[in-house]
């Protein structure tokens, strides 16, 4: 070998013997001298153009201000990535301190194993803040677990979906707001020989594609679909197949655009927003995005509530919706660390951080709020579906104990849409995953 | 062979660390994770553990998801082998030649050997992208716009882009190897075919692919073991979901998706087994050999 | 160099047609990459073959100042320069042991080893996993840097054994006959001998942390320890539709590899395939 490359080599040693050193100083972290110092690890699953990470990002700089001796380590990824995160960081017991979930049977199998904070004493000891949550929303579906009492997340926001759309094209199309499916069929139809997409859809973030699928099935069935299934009453195979075959029928017009799987959940915002699509069947919690100067479409966007079947008018007002994110704490949290995060829950929970997201027009709040708060139009409708709906629900499989069960009606939601399965297939998966899961 | 008062000593203090952080973190958790794959268990806490002989076993082999990522498996190797191997070895061969600008050849071609393949993925993925992306740009540029595909989510396309991707990483190492094979040629079969003015292309097919046969092989199997392990590449380009719905699925990452996201360890041991019993197996063809030389003196 | 084949070559031109052909297929994505990093968003949307309008840092300044991406690197630059370290130094003693003593159960020690390098490391992940459970090993660099020592001792003490075996006897000879000890004959005269061997082995060993993807994912949970495979998936599920940011997290992320790589070709390619041509 040459003698270049041993000079290299010397120098590259040297270069990493400092870099060691370096990157010791960085690590340590534990200054014995300060012994109150706290350092809390804080997980969500916001991306960065959701409306409700900046007002987030000003609740965390507002606590640590008045906290100066708490150190925040902030760990925050796109939903997708951290549902993944969150099943990993349970797998290996390695849960943050304080983190953002969605309850239901992605985290059943973790309170059982009691990994998550039993929060009721934390309410107990605070009547006052107890007192300020909405009649029936600790008893919200997604935080009642088979078979464990007590609470292991705190309610953080409602939520509930529905249709944004662009007036501009609708009136290009000269079409009408669909109030049944089969006018929302000839909307879609009407919008396509305009030349636009009509209906923006990210199938490549599953949860995207399931949440139209689970309200499409709450319109056939009613909310209590999602129990029936979670107690094995009924098979996805007996009630969910008609719920897919929408979803098909869409696909096959050209509802969607060319390739809806390979879009992923920023495009397809960037796809309405833009005015490339006509629709978004959506969350509450974007309006604030459409509306705000980055948008294209900023005072063009109506919202319609998802149509009804008329051979089924019964199930007309059954939302999908409803308690969504809690906070919850890692069970293993003693003294001034549990505290510190007590105290950051409440930040977020309590009055003041629900009035901060309510103001930004990011959540349907969880606590009574009488102040006047202006909301916006646009938000207000979400909020009157969700307070006028006869019944509503979450996801289709937040009763269910099978961990695997939302992810799996992710993943052949996706299948559907990228026509890797017929809607058959995709319910007999369903129970396919149950039986192999026995 | 070098001898001290203190031989044994040296012996034992100097094997010692290389032998215990193999013994725990290598050869321990192999025989664990046989082990494992014959109980019932989730990761949280223990909360269950129970012996569950090969039930793991059977319920893999009844999961159509396994089923696929074996047919995946499969398909993966067969590709590879027959795009990776004779591109490897024309290549090879072609720089065999003493042409100018060989060594600059080699050293571009082994590149992509050497980046991370974390980056290499999201580097094709933007390439693929169905929406801005370079070859649907290109495409459409020269007017072949029906050709342009969601690559890497289109059920048509995905796996291949996946396999091909992998590819175009790896034909560097196989053509370092043949190329070093074909250089071992003996002298004299080359003297004796320039008397009989025999041409490139009858030199490529009657000698070389001949000869440099035991090569040959060992690149297979080394592309076998390759594909086998393969994780990095397809997570990054499914954006951790193997998917849409599993279509991209391979063993180990049915493995992963099984254990840390899907809670059911005992599975994913079994699977874990396969893949080890699988690896060492065809991978010990390849080495018995060279560990016999090592160990012979 | 190799007249005997020249006459029997194909066509030049042929030959380099094929030649620059693949050359363009492997360059010519990173050159995409790179020039793609140069641009704006609509600069690139615009323009997609061309070379920037004009030429934008902002997309790197965004990933120091915004993306902190150099925590990742720094993190990932430290993992790999420690494993380094630990794997020459204590793969070199054990391969030491095994060139140069002769000593009971000695070829069933070096079988053992080899036995190491038809694992799949990847086929050892959950008990890993449930290792670093009880040993509190997640979200910690100790742990995983013994992990990625260990999985590259076994093709380090091949190598390196067969290059100290190599090494001529005359030399450490007269340094006994001086009254040299086994460890200043190791440190002193082994060492600096075997360094071609060493170096070669340390690049692929820091290559190899530096890759690496699937064990860091299961071990590192905490977003401020994560190296920069993790960081740069999550940067590009944060920002999906940032198309020249992601192009320059991939040049960063691949610049240090490239460089070494640049200086050292020949010999990185000597090492990582020396172990198949052998056999």
């Amino acid at each position: 070998m040459r003698k270049s490359i041993k000079k290299i080599v010397s120098i590259l040693l040297v270069v990493v013997m400092f870099t060691a050193v370096i990157s010791m100083f960085g690590c340590g972290k534990n200054d014995p001298a300060k012994v109150e110092k706290v350092t809390l690890r804080y997980a969500t699953h916001y991306s960065t153009t959701d409306p409700m990470f900046a007002v987030r990002n000003a609740v965390i700089e507002k606590f640590k201000k008045d906290n100066p001796n708490v150190t925040i380590e902030d760990e925050n990824m796109a939903a997708t990535q951290y549902h993944d995160k969150l099943k990993t960081e349970i797998a290996s017991d390695t849960l943050p301190d304080i983190f953002t979930n969605w309850g239901g049977s992605e985290v059943y199998e973790a309170v059982k194993a009691k990994k998550l904070m039993e929060l009721t004493e934390v309410l107990d000891k605070d009547t006052a803040f107890k007192g300020i949550f909405l009649d029936g929303q600790f008893k919200s579906a997604n935080l009642a677990f088979k078979d464990i009492e007590g609470l292991y997340g705190m309610p953080f926001n409602n939520i509930t979906a529905g249709f944004y759309y662009n007036k501009d094209l609708f009136d290009k199309a000269g079409v009408q707001i669909p109030k049944t499916w089969d006018e929302l069929i000839n909307v879609v139809k009407k919008l396509k020989d305009t030349g636009t997409i009509p209906w923006a859809i990210g199938g490549k973030d599953g949860w995207r594609v399931q949440h139209l699928q689970t309200a499409l099935a709450y319109k056939m069935y009613g909310t209590k679909l999602g129990q029936d299934l979670a107690e094995r009453k009924v098979k996805y195979v007996d009630t969910t197949v008609d719920s897919f075959k929408r979803i098909e029928t869409l696909r096959d017009l050209g509802a969607f655009g060319p390739n809806p799987a390979s879009v992923d959940f920023s495009l397809e915002q960037n796809m309405f927003m833009t005015g490339k699509a006509a629709m978004n069947f959506s969350l509450n919690v974007y309006t604030s995005l459409f509306e705000s100067d980055t948008s294209e479409i900023k005072g063009k966007v109506g919202f319609f509530p998802m149509p009804y079947f008329s051979e089924k008018p019964e199930f007309k007002d059954s939302v999908y919706g409803g308690g969504s994110v809690v906070y919850s704490l890692n069970s293993k949290l003693t003294g001034a660390t549990k505290e510190a995060a007590i105290k950051l829950l409440k930040a977020f929970c309590g009055m003041d951080g629900q009035k901060e997201f309510l103001k930004a027009n990011a959540i349907i709040p969880v606590v009574k709020i009488t102040d006047k708060i202006d909301v916006q139009p646009l938000q207000q409708q979400f909020v009157d579906q969700l307070a006028n709906a006869k019944e509503f629900a979450g996801d289709l499989t937040e009763r269910d104990t099978l961990p695997t069960m939302l992810n799996k009606l992710r993943n052949v939601s996706v299948g559907l849409l990228n026509k890797q399965l017929t809607a058959e297939q995709a319910a007999q998966e369903m129970d396919k995953e149950i039986e192999l899961n026995k | 062979m070098l001898n001290f008062k203190n031989s044994k000593k040296i012996i034992i203090l100097f094997l010692m660390p290389a032998l215990a952080f193999y013994l725990c973190l290598e050869i321990y958790p192999a025989f664990r994770g046989i082990f494992l794959s014959f109980y019932k268990w989730k990761g949280i806490g223990g909360s269950e553990f129970k012996f569950y002989g090969l039930n793991n076993y059977f319920e893999v082999f009844k999961d159509p998801v396994f089923l696929l990522s074996i047919r995946n498996l499969m398909r993966f190797l067969i590709v590879s082998l027959i795009t990776q191997l004779p591109i490897a070895l024309l290549i090879g061969y072609l720089l065999s030649l003493g042409l100018k600008g060989t060594r600059f050849f080699k050293i571009t071609f082994y590149l992509p050997m050497i980046l991370s393949v974390t980056a290499i993925s999201l580097l094709w993925k933007l390439i693929l992208a169905a929406n801005y992306g370079l070859l649907n740009s290109i495409l459409t540029s020269v007017g072949l716009e029906g050709l342009t595909k969601a690559w890497l989510t289109d059920p048509s396309t995905s796996f291949n882009s996946i396999i091909l991707i992998n590819s175009w990483i790896h034909v560097g190492f196989y053509m370092v190897i043949l190329l070093a094979a074909i250089l071992g040629i003996p002298e004299d079969i080359f003297e004796a075919l320039k008397l009989d003015g025999a041409n490139g292309v009858v030199v490529f097919f009657k000698i070389i692919i001949p000869l440099v046969r035991e090569m040959i092989g060992v690149c297979i199997v080394l592309i076998m073991t390759q594909t086998m392990k393969t994780f990095d590449l397809i997570y990054v380009l499914t954006s951790g979901t193997f998917g849409p719905n599993d279509i991209n699925q391979v063993p180990i990452g049915l493995m992963y998706y099984k254990s840390f996201i899907g809670d059911n360890f005992g599975n994913g041991s079994a699977i874990s087994t396969l893949v080890l019993i699988f690896g060492v197996t065809i991978s010990a063809i390849v080495y018995m050999k060279v560990f016999k030389e090592n160990t012979s003196n | 160099m190799i007249e005997r084949l020249k006459k029997l070559a194909p066509g030049k031109i042929t030959s380099y047609l094929i030649l620059l052909f693949w050359t363009f297929l492997t360059i010519y994505p990173l050159y995409f990459t790179l020039i793609s990093s140069l641009k704006t968003q609509s600069d690139m949307f615009s323009n997609i073959f061309g070379l920037p309008k004009k030429i934008q840092l902002a997309n790197y300044t965004e990933l120091f100042t915004q993306m902190k991406i150099q925590t990742y690197v720094f993190n990932s630059l430290f993992i790999s320069t420690v494993t380094v370290f630990i794997q020459v130094i204590i793969g070199a003693m054990a391969s030491f042991i095994l060139a140069r003593f002769a000593f009971k159960f000695k070829k069933l020690i070096i079988i053992f080893f080899m036995v190491g390098i038809l694992i799949p490391m990847q086929s050892v992940m959950i008990p890993i996993a449930l290792i670093a459970k009880s040993v509190n090993g997640y979200n910690s660099y100790i742990f995983m840097i013994a992990c990625y020592v260990t999985f590259g001792i076994p093709y380090f003490v091949f190598v390196v054994t067969g290059f100290m075996k190599a090494i001529p006897k005359e030399i450490e000879e007269a340094a006994i006959i001086d009254g040299c000890s086994g460890g200043s004959l190791f440190w002193k005269i082994i060492m600096p001998l075997s360094l071609p061997a060493l170096s070669t082995m340390a690049i692929l060993s820091f290559f190899g942390a530096w890759n690496e993807l699937i064990l860091a994912l299961v071990l590192l949970k905490r977003t401020a320890m994560k190296t920069i495979s993790l960081g740069l998936i999550n940067f590009a599920g944060d920002q999906f539709a940032n198309y020249p940011g992601q192009c320059a997290a991939v040049i960063i992320s691949i610049l240090p590899t490239l460089v070494i790589y640049l200086l050292l070709q020949e010999n990185i390619i000597k090492g990582m395939t020396a172990g198949a041509v052998k056999g």
